[in-house]
């Protein structure tokens, strides 16, 4: 009698360790996933702002030397212009968000300004520019609705 | 007798069962951690650089530096200019050297994450001053 409830015991615990591994596993696969899931997040994030700095700073230090740099807003967009001549001819550089996308449009003045026809850089919600004391500051806002401030000083002016 | 044996064997294969998937999650959780941190150092760089380059043009660009950094939150010690952040601190050393025909200003400025330096940008202008024919 007492040997069987030995037995009895001694299965209960093989079971009783089982639920126990079983139910540390989930949490280690949910601790997992919810780990993952924030770093490819913070990843994503991160990428973005990269993308918007490097972009906006890259394509502004490329531009600006002629003090041919000009804010507008066309349609209600706001945009940055960067003119410059080519062959006797003027082009424009317009850097600008449109449809949830900042874009760039490179194009003959003469052709005008087509927001549609801009390429695509990456998805953002709005942009603003702002010019001061020989300063431009771009402010972007990224699709999750994060603010990014971008201050680049004008070598144009000098 | 026979069931009794039947019965501790299957108790330690279990528990070598155990022991090995205990093994494999403190492995994952190790990579996991790692992995964290890593994307967090990641993103305490990445933030430093963007706000670096910020103060960068903005020296670049200001008439007087020193009222911009104190302006911006800067406390000055030793000459070096000092802001504290949540996961890092950014210093701005100022120099100036003036010559006959203008004045070069310097300006460095680095980003600090406890005694590690993450990043370190130079900034200089050149001022042109009139020089007598």
């Amino acid at each position: 009698m007492i040997r069987e409830k030995r037995h009895s015991i001694s299965g209960a615990f093989v079971f009783l360790l089982l639920g126990v591994f079983a139910v540390f596993s989930m949490m280690l696969v949910l601790l997992g996933a919810q780990a993952y899931r924030v770093t490819v997040e913070q990843t994503a994030m991160h990428t973005q702002q990269r993308v918007f700095h490097a972009y906006v700073r890259n394509a502004v230090r490329a531009d600006d030397g002629d003090g041919e740099m000009t804010i507008q807003t066309i349609d209600g967009i706001p945009v940055l212009t960067l003119a410059e001549e080519l062959d006797g001819e003027r082009y424009m550089k317009a850097i600008y968000c449109c449809d949830g996308e900042l874009r760039e449009l490179f194009t003959a003045e003469e052709y005008g300004f087509n927001p549609e026809e801009g390429e695509r850089i990456c998805a953002a919600q709005s942009l603003d520019f702002a010019l001061g004391d020989g300063l431009l500051t771009a402010t972007i806002t990224d699709a999750d609705g994060r603010p990014y401030a971008i201050e680049i000083a004008r070598r144009c002016d000098e | 007798m026979e069931r009794n044996n039947h019965l501790s064997t299957l108790l330690v294969e279990i528990l070598i069962a155990v022991l090995f998937f205990a093994l494999s999650a403190t492995v994952l959780m190790e990579m996991f951690v790692a992995a964290r941190s890593q994307s967090v150092y990641a993103g305490v760089c990445d933030e430093a650089l963007a706000e670096a380059q910020n103060i960068a043009d903005r020296i670049f660009a200001a008439g007087d530096a020193q009222a911009l950094l104190s302006q911006a939150g800067f406390s000055q010690e030793d000459g070096v200019w000092t802001l504290g952040r949540q996961d890092y601190d950014l210093t701005v050393a100022l120099d100036e050297k003036k010559t006959e025909v203008g004045m070069m200003r310097r300006a460095e400025v680095s980003a600090r994450r406890g005694e590690e330096t993450l990043l370190t940008l130079p900034c200089s202008r050149y001022l042109p001053e009139e020089v007598a024919p």
